[in-house]
């Protein structure tokens, strides 16, 4: 049973290696060469770097906004005079 | 010149590589213009660890995953958008099957053991066409792929058992 299905399979094997190599088209060396010399390179490195200071300045923008924020909402409260429950003449 | 030189020693290579994988002439075309693009940018950085044959084989094998990892994702996003497709079951098969080294009479025959092979793992599927339709040795296919010969072995060996499944659940 085992070496019928091995047969099989080395069957399908030979059959594999019967597949044919193929020369490319010639037209694909010009559209090689010709992609080659259209693409801009950006080197990774300058990528990596602007990443960085885009995050750095989000960072520094939530930062400054939140800390806004908050010396705001401490101006309002000392103008705004808060409530307590005692009653004076206790 | 040196790239030239390059181009014209390997392209058949490159080319046929492409081929077993997408079995079609546009996409092993697109394959092979990335394969020596990537080839010309990286001769600099290119260290004599491997052979030069070796590594544009690793390239080529890596640029032709890549190629069917993003037309597949590609695929799936546009026809996910309009029906609901469940990720682990949704596997898209290489669009129409134009392999030039195939005769023709038997196309049909040969699609459907493709078809079972572009269902292997990838480290699978590459094991057999290496080993298989390449014709490499055992210890060319273990530095293509960088592993030892042993493991190169048991994983051709997982990969001839898991295509005979697939190949009787096809029929």
């Amino acid at each position: 049973m085992k070496s019928s299905s091995n047969n099989t399979m080395e069957q399908l094997f030979e059959k594999l290696a019967q597949i044919k190599k193929v020369e490319p088209n010639m037209h694909l060396q010009n559209k090689t060469f010709s992609k080659f010399k259209k693409q801009t390179i950006i080197s990774l490195f300058w990528v990596r770097a602007a990443a960085c200071l885009l995050i750095i300045y989000t960072v520094a923008e939530v930062y400054v906004a939140s800390n806004k924020l908050n010396n705001h909402q401490q101006d309002i409260s000392i103008l705004i005079p808060t409530t307590n429950n005692i009653l004076y003449n206790e | 010149m040196i790239f030239d030189d390059i181009y014209s020693e390997h392209r058949t290579m490159v080319f046929n590589l492409a081929l077993q994988y997408v079995q079609n002439i546009e996409d092993a075309e697109e394959i092979t213009q990335d394969v020596f693009v990537k080839v010309f940018n990286n001769l600099l950085a290119y260290k004599k660890q491997a052979s030069i044959k070796t590594w544009m084989y690793r390239i080529t094998i890596n640029q032709s995953l890549d190629f069917i990892k993003f037309k597949n994702a590609r695929k799936r996003n546009i026809l996910s958008s309009i029906f609901s497709f469940n990720d682990e079951t949704f596997k898209i098969e290489p669009s129409n099957f134009n392999h030039p080294g195939i005769i023709l009479e038997q196309k049909e025959a040969y699609q459907k053991i493709f078809e079972a092979i572009n269902q292997l793992p990838n480290n699978q599927k590459t094991v057999i066409i290496l080993l298989k339709i390449e014709d490499k040795s055992q210890a060319e296919a273990a530095e293509i792929m960088d592993m030892n010969v042993k493991a190169l072995e048991s994983l051709f060996q997982r990969a001839k058992k898991k295509l005979e499944i697939l190949l009787i659940q096809k029929g």
